[in-house]
């Protein structure tokens, strides 16, 4: 893959995601805002297939957009919900909001601008996508088994579902196992709470 | 990449309390008959008899015996809620659909259970998600009753947004160190061997990470939902929150503060100095105006968290665990005294507030006297626990004044922690008062207290007066 492109492709596809997620938040029409998260989680997905993880996007794209948004958008047509009103602006709140939200972007972003690797053109996001990046010059460079960054580079086609079943099935196992226990806990929650209860 | 170890046979306790669950809710399936208060008696006893099968040989055992103590006090409570329960989830007297109220506090609780064992993020991230995940639906769960439709909101919200900042900190974790394991070596590696810039994103990770825990714990700024959600929540649901989610917190930061156990890095405890300093205040100065006592809790939450917070400042390491574990279950002990004071008065009088606990001192003076301990070991009274614990944790202070270069902040944090104090003994006895000072009214009847409530709260008092005078008597404070 011609690192350019790759470099050009993440951040297209990374914009959109941003822009849209705030499409989501910025919209009033219910319906727009599921539009909207929907671009967003397609484009994650895209950004996902860049990085090499192409059993994470179409996954993505299955059970998010596929499954999760159309239930949404089933739900949001079937109660009919109106457009939210327009509530009296309260500016300094709103300012504050922007503050905050401000503050906590410029932190993180001069975090990861002072990253090695971050502004010499070798961006640590290129290191897991293209083939012919050096460990050095990404993310997390340092000595040991302690040294981190670079996932290592999956060599086979259709290795990352290997890899991901591995991990999943020895390594973090019984993390997984435990996981489960929320969906146990989600699932009796939605029973509990969507539930009709019967009066006789 | 190194990773953590687990064995099956550490999580027998979490898989036993899971399992436990799932017979009741097979038992509400398949049993239809079977009384619903069944269930409450068999969950709350074999929560307990799940506490037999833990050893004690982890770091955070203590904290995991609280929660599962928390946990059977709090299906406890609910059994003798359950009328409330009956009229707001089905409107009527039947106890159709409750059952999941006494079964979701023990699928929260083996997730507290795994927390307390886990060695990396991994593990922590999905337990405190078991936890999470099993409160939102709690707290949302009289769908008849508009204040808690608005505290199952406002916590899925707010919770899903310190869960974002968890994760997005658990990333920067893996970015900065290459692994997901917490412990003291990661910490030194990335501080003096690895690149100066990568200190700076591995301290963005743990101001996120940290930032997840507060959530848990209540302390500023993630403190916001508390008051809205106790107020708002099922009583039984509240002193969860209160406490068992309050261990599970704790749990996490002192998991996540551990490794900086034997280095004293100024700027992450200037901030820790800042955010308890801000804890104290908010909640002390908020409590004051109260009138409901949920809500009271619910302030009085936030400011014995700052009071927890203050050891961890001291230090990380095992006895700081120690320490915070004793004043969790110094708080748990009064705080499910005074929430099933509240349930009682709510189900007999109709009222969270206050003014509900009126002359309760001429018409039940033992429950009176009850309450009046539970609340004054919340302000720290001396002669009970609450009093041990606060006293402890003034001396933690005083102790971190080793670090010279900070002793000017410590003494501003001093003064609001005296500030605090006082100002507790003013809105905790807002309760006490109204039991002795007010006169009842025509309709007030006497309270006639329900079995458990009598057993827990009395058990609760003996605690406190035994577990505060003792160190006294023997002279070892």
């Amino acid at each position: 893959m011609d690192a350019a492109i790759s470099s050009i492709l993440f951040y297209l596809f990374a914009t959109i995601a941003v822009l849209s997620a705030f499409g989501v938040v910025a919209s009033r029409n219910p319906v727009n805002s599921a539009m909207c998260m929907a671009l967003s989680f397609a484009s994650t997905a895209a950004v996902y297939f860049g990085m090499g993880a192409q059993f994470l996007g179409i996954v993505q794209i299955i059970v998010y957009a596929g499954a999760i948004l159309v239930l949404f958008l089933f739900v949001v047509m079937m109660l009919d919900v109106k457009s939210e009103e327009a509530n009296l602006s309260n500016l300094p709140r709103a300012i504050i909001g922007v503050v905050i939200a401000g503050v906590f972007a410029g932190m993180v972003t001069k975090a990861a601008l002072l990253l090695p690797g971050a502004t010499d053109g070798v961006c640590p996001v290129k290191a897991l996508c293209c083939e012919d990046c050096k460990p050095e010059a990404t993310a997390a460079t340092a000595e040991g088994e302690l040294s981190g960054g670079a996932l290592p580079q999956l060599a086979e086609d259709n290795a990352d579902v290997k890899t991901l079943g591995a991990t999943l099935f020895s390594q973090y196992n019984i993390p997984f196992v435990i996981l489960s226990f929320a969906l146990l806990a989600g699932t009796v929650g939605a029973v509990a709470l969507g539930r009709k209860i019967r009066k006789d | 990449m190194i990773s953590a170890t687990y064995t099956w046979a550490q999580f027998i306790p979490e898989f036993t309390l899971v399992g436990l669950a799932t017979l009741i809710l097979m038992a509400d399936c398949f049993l239809p008959k079977l009384p619903k208060s069944f269930y409450a008696l068999f969950g709350a006893a074999g929560a307990v008899a799940a506490a037999f099968f833990m050893n004690g040989e982890a770091e955070l055992s203590q904290f995991r015996m609280l929660a599962v103590i928390a946990t059977a006090l709090t299906i406890l409570l609910a059994y003798d809620y359950r009328k409330i329960t009956c009229e707001a989830v089905s409107g009527t007297d039947s106890e159709e659909g409750s059952s999941e109220l006494y079964a979701l506090p023990l699928i929260a609780c083996a997730g507290i259970c795994a927390l307390t064992q886990a060695k990396d993020i991994i593990m922590l991230f999905v337990s405190l998600e078991v936890v999470t995940l099993s409160s939102y639906v709690l707290a949302g769960y009289f769908r008849r009753n508009q204040g808690s439709i608005e505290a199952g909101v406002k916590y899925l919200i707010l919770g899903a947004m310190s869960t974002g900042l968890l994760v997005f900190g658990a990333a920067w974790y893996y970015g900065m160190t290459g692994t997901f394991l917490l412990d003291a070596a990661v910490v030194y590696h990335v501080f003096f061997a690895a690149d100066p810039a990568m200190s700076v994103g591995f301290m963005l990770a743990m101001a996120l990470l940290l930032a997840g825990a507060f959530f848990k714990t209540g302390t500023a700024p993630m403190h916001i939902w508390i008051p809205d959600v106790y107020q708002g929540a099922p009583t039984p649901v509240s002193a969860f929150l209160a406490v068992a989610s309050k261990t599970a917190g704790f749990a996490v930061l002192c998991m996540l503060l551990a490794p900086f156990a034997d280095m004293q890095l100024v700027p992450m405890l200037q901030c820790l100095v800042i955010l308890t300093a801000i804890t104290l205040l908010i909640g002390n100065l908020g409590a004051i105006g109260q009138t409901n006592a949920k809500r009271l809790l619910g302030y009085s939450s936030i400011a014995q968290a700052g009071f927890i917070m203050v050891f961890l400042i001291n230090g990380t390491g095992a006895e700081a665990q120690a320490q915070v574990a004793s004043y969790l279950t110094a708080y748990l002990l009064a705080t499910m005294a005074a929430f099933y004071a509240i349930a009682m008065v709510r189900t007999q009088r109709g009222s969270e507030e206050i003014s509900a606990f009126r002359a309760l001192g001429k018409t039940n003076p033992v429950i009176a006297f009850l309450i009046t301990v539970a609340f004054a070991s919340l302000a720290g009274v001396p002669l009970t626990y609450g009093f041990i614990v606060k006293f402890d944790s003034f001396c933690a202070l005083v102790n971190a004044y080793a670090l010279e270069d900070m002793s000017c902040w410590f003494t501003t944090l001093l003064i609001i922690m005296i500030i605090g104090a006082a100002a507790g003994f003013y809105y905790y006895f807002k309760v006490i008062r109204e039991m002795y000072w007010e006169k009842p009214q025509a309709e007030d009847k006497p309270l006639c207290i329900p079995m458990v409530t009598a057993g827990v709260m009395t058990a609760c008092v003996i605690l406190l007066i035994a577990l505060g005078t003792w160190p006294l008597l023997t002279g070892n404070l």
